[in-house]
């Protein structure tokens, strides 16, 4: 068998747990089994909602344009997933020490951690394009050729824009590799390129020019998102061949990429595995709460792992961002980039639920327990009461969110009108929902912990308590949205009955968190 | 078979682990490699396993550089690490397997070493579980056989005895002997000096990343007990 591929195979059954998952190793089944379920389930609904958003083209009269949208918007989420992802499986994994010492090839290591992303990214290229092609080729007539073209393109969609993602990786990782404080240098350039990303995304669909026909205007957004989809319109017979281009170039853009990372690879991982040892510090005998220690220990913790903050602190950094654009760019304009209407109005009335979005798109709370993994018997071991534990960890998500509901409270109330009422809301409501995010993580966390990980991205991304926990936020986020579009059912009101239900559950939730057997 | 020449590492931040180390072990001897913690002796065997790259000196294996020729020379060795990383999802079985694969070993040889290693391990009833229902010294024994799986000439192994029981210690030490009876060499840390002191031809300490004491251990000890020449060592160098 090919090395790259055995590598390849190793890797997928050791990241997805499919033995726990297939076969009866005597590991534990059941919690794995779950995540997986409920992974399945979130693929599905994604696949659902693509094929409603081809159905949506086809009765506007664009189903010609469904393969170019569907191909710009795979490979932006692409672009972004793998951003988040690239550092901590394609370098800086744990296994690195391990494969260092066999008999392999530098390329041979990285196609297969590259392969194993693709892997993972395939599953959205397939979730966008698959659905969607299928309402296009039932809502046209004679498009036999394209789709069969269409549909063999969903193996090359993923390579352009991981090679993209991956090379940023590469590049954050570089030059922070050499600083002692690689982590926070790591997080600054990946913040900074995700917010290039999203604003460049925002921009191309929203910022260009939106005069012509709606087939024109569409054609221009995804153009503008995604040069290459341009490729896949198929005005006459011989535009398929602008399909096998695309394969071509996307396996030359993945040739080059190892070629290019392969040189450094080694010293590259060497230097991101290697720990610092930090500038002797003074003794310090201070004695501490064991609430203070723990707190000090969480959040060390926290802002120790490149991972962990990039995919926990992102709700929160985008409020930021978004607090500084408000700053600096007037509202009715940014409400002309995501087509909002009247922003100042919409802005000052939707506030509080706006802020609320985002806190609850952070919670690190959630991967918390998980996070402890090997080193759980630590805590077992000593005397450490369970509520200490608990809110030493909660505590460490509201401190997160204290970041940016801070910085947004005095930028809202300045930039927008806001009565009595509004200011009461912008300033309660967030905060109840910052309470409740991180109430139901570490909730949902001790039901379904995990300790035996072997690299951190399993848990905090992909555990079952994570996937519940931002299904829960999202849906909580969501609920008093749909009462109020959809049962006319003023907003202030909602929004203040919503925030009491999600206080009582919080009290709930953490009476129920006591309970459990952690430590 | 293992020259280490005027070997220097220094790790970013300017701290040098390991300096101007040059060492020696030959077909047929087990080297123990003896220092304090923080003295370079895991820094030296990642250097030597070609984990970690180096700023001056090289590495041979068999004649050929660790730098200029890496997968032949880990072609001939296997590296046992202190703390085994494991894919722990895996099965044991998957795992040797995997590695049996990266080394090319056919299935006759494999099968015949793996049932071998694990009845002596007393680990082939648990070979079938997922790695993470292994404990501490299973997971050590795991990486035993899979370190064995290729019969390699040169093995390098950190503080391998720790996490094992009486019985496995036992086991391993037979092995030790067997590979170096057949004309194998052996380059393992340890921290129990009794064991080194019986098990191994040669004994090179190091102190500070510097050698301060290579040769023979008859030599080295003279009439004193290793303990003792350690103590004095790290006294007076």
């Amino acid at each position: 068998m090919n090395r790259t591929f055995l590598l390849l195979k190793t890797q997928a059954v050791n990241y997805f747990s499919l033995n726990e998952i297939f076969g009866q190793h005597g590991g534990k089944r059941g919690p794995v089994f779950i995540t997986a379920a409920g992974i399945f389930t979130l693929l599905l609904f994604l696949g659902g909602y693509n094929v409603l958003t081809a159905a949506a083209l086809v009765s506007m009269g664009q189903q010609d344009m469904i393969p170019a949208y569907m191909v710009a918007v795979s490979s932006f989420i692409i672009l972004v997933f793998t951003l988040l992802r690239s550092n901590g499986i394609l370098f800086g994994s744990r296994d690195f020490e391990m494969l260092c010492a066999l008999p392999l090839e530098a390329g041979e290591v990285i196609s297969s951690k590259f392969g194993f992303l693709y892997l993972i990214n395939l599953a959205f290229s397939v979730l966008f394009m698959v659905p969607a092609g299928v309402v296009w080729l039932t809502g046209t007539r004679g498009h036999g050729v394209p789709f069969l073209f269409y549909l063999v393109s969903v193996f090359f969609v993923p390579l352009i824009p991981m090679c993209a993602a991956s090379a940023a990786g590469f590049v954050i990782t570089l030059l922070s590799a050499g600083s002692r404080r690689k982590n926070l240098l790591s997080l600054i350039f990946s913040f900074g390129a995700l917010g290039l990303l999203l604003g460049a995304g925002i921009y191309g669909m929203y910022g260009g020019v939106k005069e012509g026909s709606l087939g024109t205007v569409l054609a221009g957004q995804i153009g503008r998102l995604y040069p290459l989809s341009s490729w896949f319109r198929y005005p006459h017979r011989l535009s398929v061949l602008w399909n096998v281009v695309f394969w071509f170039v996307s396996v030359l853009a993945f040739w080059v990429f190892v070629r290019i990372t392969a040189v450094h690879y080694t010293r590259l991982n060497a230097i991101l595995l290697q720990n610092h040892a930090s500038a002797a510090g003074k003794a310090n005998f201070m004695r501490r709460s064991s609430f203070a220690a723990m707190y000090r220990k969480e959040l060390g913790r926290y802002f120790g792992s490149y991972l962990y903050v990039l995919n926990t602190g992102l709700g929160v950094v985008c409020l930021l961002v978004v607090c500084g654009a408000i700053c600096v760019i007037p509202p009715e304009k940014l409400g002309g980039y995501a087509g909002i209407e009247d922003a100042v109005s919409f802005f000052g009335q939707y506030a509080p639920l706006i802020v609320a979005a985002m806190l609850s798109l952070s919670c690190p709370a959630a991967s918390s327990v998980s996070l402890e993994g090997k080193n759980i018997w630590i805590l077992q071991s000593v005397p450490l009461p369970f509520r200490t534990f608990l809110n030493s960890k909660i505590a460490v998500t509201l401190s997160l969110h204290a970041v940016g509901y801070l910085t947004a409270l005095p930028v809202f109330i300045l930039r927008f009108r806001m009565d009595g009422a509004r200011l009461a809301a912008l300033i309660v409501i967030p905060a109840v929902y910052s309470i409740f995010t991180a109430v139901q993580g570490i909730c949902i966390n001790c039901c379904f912990p995990r300790f035996d990980w072997d690299n951190e991205m399993v848990v905090i991304k992909q555990s079952m308590a994570v996937i519940l926990s931002g299904v829960t936020g999202m849906l909580c986020v969501a609920a008093p949205a749909i009462l109020h579009w959809f049962f006319r059912l003023p907003l202030g009101m909602v929004l203040w009955g919503w925030a009491g239900i999600l206080l009582c559950v919080s009290g709930l939730l953490y009476r129920k968190a006591c309970q459990t057997k952690i430590i | 078979m293992l020259e280490i020449q005027h070997l220097t590492k220094i790790y970013p931040g300017g701290k040098k682990a390991v300096d101007d180390l040059s060492l020696n072990v030959r077909a047929g001897e087990i080297c123990g490699f003896i220092g304090a913690n923080g003295a370079g002796k895991t820094s030296t065997i990642k250097a030597v396993v070609g984990i970690h790259g180096f700023e001056q000196g090289e590495i041979l294996i068999h004649g050929k550089s660790i730098r200029t020729h890496p997968l032949e020379c880990k072609r001939q060795m296997a590296y046992i690490p202190d703390n085994p990383d494991l894919y722990e999802h895996l099965t044991g079985y998957q795992y040797i397997n995997f590695i049996a694969d990266i080394y090319r070993v056919s299935s006759e040889e494999r099968r015949k070493r793996v049932e071998r290693y694990g009845e002596l391990f007393e680990m082939t009833p648990s070979l079938g579980n997922v790695i993470t229902s292994y404990s501490h010294g299973m997971k050590q024994r795991t990486a035993i056989i899979a370190a064995l799986v290729h019969a390699p000439s040169l093995l390098i192994l950190d503080e391998p005895f720790v996490g094992l029981d009486p019985k496995g210690a036992f086991r391993l030490k037979q092995i030790m002997q067997e590979l170096v009876e057949a004309g194998g060499a052996i380059f393992f840390s340890t921290h129990v000096l009794e064991v080194a002191e019986k098990l191994c031809s040669r004994i090179a300490m190091v102190k500070g990343g510097r050698l301060v004491v290579a040769g023979d251990t008859d030599k080295v000890k003279g009439d004193h007990s290793l303990e003792s020449v350690f103590m004095e060592v790290q006294k007076h160098e």
